[in-house]
């Protein structure tokens, strides 16, 4: 049961996440985790982990669909611009943290929010 | 607890999501950078993964378009109208060079600081304190009298803007993520820009500052020592038997010996483009080549960077069909051939911006003087808006001979020079302010059908000058030293000129009449590689500039000795890594080389000096013990009069040998600042025994060979420092060098190589250090540059119309309105 709502979570994020940035900036994508991280009844834990895991995926569905068309020859070009030494691996890693710190933030403040209306 | 936690994670969290959204000095706004969604994973997919077949509804276009993109990307495009060809020329200049072309134009119009903010500045206020803009606005005016022109430009404009109005900010080319900016709408002004952008790093090499201090402080013969007017020259682009008639009125001379003996200017070292930018270029009559048909060539020398400048396509109407290179952010094709004939240009080298010092009333500079009364100068005023900062606003005179580039609210771009007389101001005379449409000259060469063709063509030319060279199927050569040039007498403009009269003024242009041109010599071929156009003793006018002879001289000397000449030999005269000038300076060295005074691994070195055969090949050890030695020479011969003239430049790499060879104790030879006078074996052993150490660590580093120590890299526009391994291409190996044939220097160079053989049907060879893709992460960002660096060509394919299936298609757009 608390799997199902999990997996309706991440899937709720991708969608949203996928229209907010597809017409606005790219830090909308945090909006789905802390609306969701609201909605959902969820410890702290759990709801850093849900939304951290929400945007990895949502990050990381895209980033394997643009590699699979473009290669790794930019990624590993950029990774040599932002000094990681050409490891584009090391980029996408580094990427999917940003997404996963972004996610988990933007969750647990929809639970603190939820905590601070007392709607537990 | 609750309401702090919700505060706390909602702190970090915009927090976080302000620091990646950010731009922080040189670091790019990550987030968006590193996103999926927005980021630089974007910027490729139209380039990466091109349906083989596709539609596209373009607004604007008159009729369909069909392209063809070849193996390399190059396309092909076919157009029922001109308009719609240079329509679609734009949009695809756009769509694979769109941050280059914008660049290049911020660039040449002094907004770069609005870009990258304050840093910028100085390189802002030069470009526009030269009148830059001044300059475009007034050519534009001109190039749009021009109906051809005019519809050209209109229709290029329309592509570029269609292409970005198509853009959303996701899909913007890379540059602009990591600069974090946008691009804004282009404009025929922008490609009038473009073209002073071009003739500014052509045409306006300037030393009469440099020089006017030289012979300030040394006086005129160490002057000619160090300056020498090549009257002697071995090779020139136009031999005797060329020159046209000239008119009864040459230039009067006003030179005095005032003249010859001026005050020391005010401390200034303009912001000067690489004196090696030039080219080479020649072409060969059907008697001296295997096929019995006419071989034309032609590389240009420029910088070499990533994307690079050129851009091949191939522009098909129903009147023509041209290939060649063109620059993104202008229509036509600048190099390149058509059916019937084939074309290219080396720069002329002329002389044709000089400065005069002005004497204004008052600080207002509102009124200066000339011939005895007050005349009113205007004034422009150039605003800076600079990123992260406010703008900046500098206020510039400008009289009937051009701006006042210099006075005391700007000294030029070195910094550190202590100032004379900060109450000094000098106009620049330059040719490139006149109005002139040079972009109708290429447009009617794409189209042009024969000889006649070629001269009208021309005819319409100014500035900057070049040696445009001609090839036709029916068997005609012809070169052209085409351009408005001054007619100047003796030594006007080697030097600071008296603004105050109107003797020092340039008098007139030369007749057109009287340019310098060449068809059909009976030696079989034509030549230019930046040497003096003309013997200077029996042309009238004085040519100024600064020419090289070695390039010129070893073409000519290799033509000479072909017979039945094929496209490998072709090849191989533009790989050609002679080294002239050390063929000719070398034998004196060794003479006077004290081999005995030598360290073990000093005589190691020497040996290999000794043993080497002039080539410099990437391989060879001697070119490079040769290259540290004669720099090594030639700061002990000249610098001490550089370090007395406080802002002489040093003389061209051949004057030294020129120098030695007709005297090796030349005066300048002795080090002015010492009691003693040395001779030139003192001097020689002196710079050797220098050399051994740096020698040595180059050695042990592995870098002794040529190719691994001169380390050709092409670096992106952008990679100032040279150091963004990720969009630069580094340690190329490479021979050929300056004064050389293969004219490879560290990131200066053959930009664009290409041999046309003008068979039935013609075909052609090229190559550039670049791709068609200006997208870093394109496998056609960069994939010519081994094969240039491997000194082979591509071999172009000119498609003959679209039913042609020899070439291998990549992909084709059809473009409908």
């Amino acid at each position: 049961m608390k799997f199902t709502k999990y997996i309706l979570f991440i899937l709720c994020t991708l969608i949203i996440s996928a229209v907010l940035t597809n017409f606005g900036p790219w830090w909308l994508m945090v909006v789905a985790p802390l609306i969701l991280g609201f909605i959902f009844k969820m410890d702290g834990i759990t709801a850093f982990s849900v939304g951290a895991i929400s945007l990895v995926v949502f990050w990381g569905i895209l980033i394997v669909y643009h590699l699979n068309t473009t290669g790794w020859t930019i990624t590993d070009k950029m990774a040599l611009l932002l000094h990681l030494k050409g490891s584009g691996v090391l980029l996408v890693i580094v990427s999917l943290f940003l997404a996963g710190l972004l996610g988990g933030l933007a969750s647990l403040n929809g639970f603190f929010w939820r905590k601070a209306m007392n709607l537990n | 607890m609750k309401y702090f936690g919700l505060l706390l994670t909602g702190l970090i969290l915009t927090g976080i999501i302000f620091a990646l959204d950010s731009k922080w000095g040189a670091t790019p706004p990550l987030g968006s950078l590193l996103s999926p969604t927005h980021g630089y994973l974007l910027d490729l997919e139209l380039q990466e993964s091109p349906a083989q077949n596709t539609t596209m509804n373009l607004t604007g276009l008159k009729d369909s378009v069909k392209v063809f993109f070849d193996d390399r990307m190059v396309p092909h495009i076919f157009a029922r109208n001109d308009e719609d060809a240079y329509f679609i020329q734009g949009y695809l200049h756009a769509r694979d060079r769109l941050w280059q072309m914008e660049f290049q134009t911020h660039f040449a119009a002094g907004r770069i600081s609005e870009i990258v903010g304050e840093k910028a500045l100085p390189i802002d206020r030069a470009n526009r304190r030269l009148g830059m803009v001044y300059a475009a606005e007034l050519s534009l005016a001109e190039m749009e009298k021009d109906t051809l022109t005019f519809q050209a430009l209109n229709a290029y404009t329309a592509g570029v803007n269609n292409y970005i109005n198509s853009l959303s900010e996701k899909e913007l080319p890379l540059e602009y993520k990591i600069l974090d900016y946008r691009p804004e709408p282009w404009s025929n002004l922008k490609s009038a820009l473009l073209s002073k952008y071009m003739a500014k790093d052509l045409a306006a090499y300037d030393d009469d500052f440099e020089r006017t201090a030289v012979l300030a402080t040394l006086g005129k013969d160490v002057f000619d020592l160090m300056y020498p007017n090549r009257e002697d020259s071995l090779d020139s682009i136009i031999p005797k038997s060329f020159i046209p008639p000239i008119g009864k009125n040459p230039p009067v001379s006003v030179a005095d010996s005032s003249f010859f003996h001026p005050p020391m200017p005010d401390l200034i070292t303009p912001d000067n483009p690489d004196k090696d930018n030039g080219s080479n270029n020649w072409a060969l009559s059907g008697s001296m080549t295997a096929t019995g048909k006419p071989i034309l060539c032609n590389d240009p020398h420029l910088r070499l960077r990533l994307p690079s400048i050129w851009y091949e396509i191939q522009l098909t109407t129903p009147e023509y069909s041209c290939y060649g290179v063109s620059i993104p952010g202008a229509p036509g094709i600048l190099i390149g051939f058509n059916q019937d004939i084939a074309f290219g240009s080396t720069n002329a080298m002329r002389d044709v911006l000089d400065y005069y010092e002005i004497t204004f009333k008052d600080k207002t500079k509102q009124q200066y003087k000339y011939n005895g009364k007050w005349v009113n100068a205007t004034q422009r005023i150039e605003t800076y808006d600079i990123r992260g900062g406010s703008a900046v606003v500098d206020t510039v005179a400008y009289t009937h001979f051009g701006p006042v580039v210099y006075d005391d609210a700007w000294q030029g771009l070195k910094k550190g020079m202590p100032r004379t007389d900060r109450n000094k101001c000098y106009a620049a005379r330059w040719k490139a302010h006149d109005p002139n449409n040079d972009i109708i000259t290429f447009l009617l060469l794409n189209r042009a059908k024969n000889y006649d063709d070629y001269r009208s063509a021309l005819s319409r030319f100014s500035c900057p000058g070049q040696n445009l060279i001609f090839a036709s199927r029916s068997g005609d050569i012809a070169i052209t030293q085409q351009g408005v040039f001054p007619a100047k007498w003796r030594y006007q403009g080697e030097f600071i000129m008296e603004g105050k009269d109107s003797l020092f003024e340039w008098q007139k242009m030369i007749p057109p009449d009287e340019i310098l041109t060449m068809k059909n010599p009976a030696r079989g071929f034509v030549s230019s590689a930046n040497q003096l156009p003309v013997d200077p003793k029996v042309y009238p006018y004085y040519l100024g500039g600064d020419y090289i002879y070695e390039r010129g001289y070893r073409i000519n000397q290799v033509l000479r000795s072909l017979h039945k000449a094929t496209i490998q030999d072709m090849m191989n005269l533009q790989n050609d890594n002679f080294n002239t000038r050390a063929h000719q300076i070398m034998p004196l060295i060794v003479s006077n080389m004290d081999k005995n005074g030598l360290s073990a691994e000093g005589k190691e070195f020497y040996q290999k000096l000794e043993n080497w055969n002039y080539m410099n090949d990437a391989q060879s050890e001697g070119a490079t013990i040769y290259s540290l030695l004669m720099d090594s020479l030639e700061s002990r011969i000249w610098g001490d009069e550089l370090r007395k003239s406080i802002i002489g430049s040093l003389p061209e790499h051949n004057t030294i040998v020129q120098d030695l060879l007709k005297n090796k104790e030349f005066a300048c030879v002795d080090n002015i600042f010492t009691p003693q006078v040395e001779t030139f074996t003192q001097q020689l052993n002196a710079a050797f025994q220098s050399i051994i150490s740096p020698l040595s660590d180059i050695k042990k580093s592995g870098k002794l060979a040529w190719g691994k120590y001169k380390g050709t890299c092409i670096p992106h526009i952008i990679d100032q420092k040279q150091n963004m391994a990720a969009l630069s291409r580094f340690d190329l190996n490479v021979g050929g060098g300056e004064g050389i044939v293969n004219a490879t220097k560290q990131s200066h160079g053959p930009s664009w190589k290409m041999i046309v053989s003008l068979t039935t049907p013609i075909e052609a060879w090229g190559v550039y250090p670049g791709g068609q893709s200006g997208h870093p992460g394109s496998t056609y960002y960069d994939n010519g540059v081994s094969t240039w660096a491997a000194g082979k060509y591509f071999k172009l394919w000119f498609m003959s119309g679209p039913q042609d299936k020899t070439g291998r298609i990549k992909q084709t757009i059809a473009f409908i309105p």
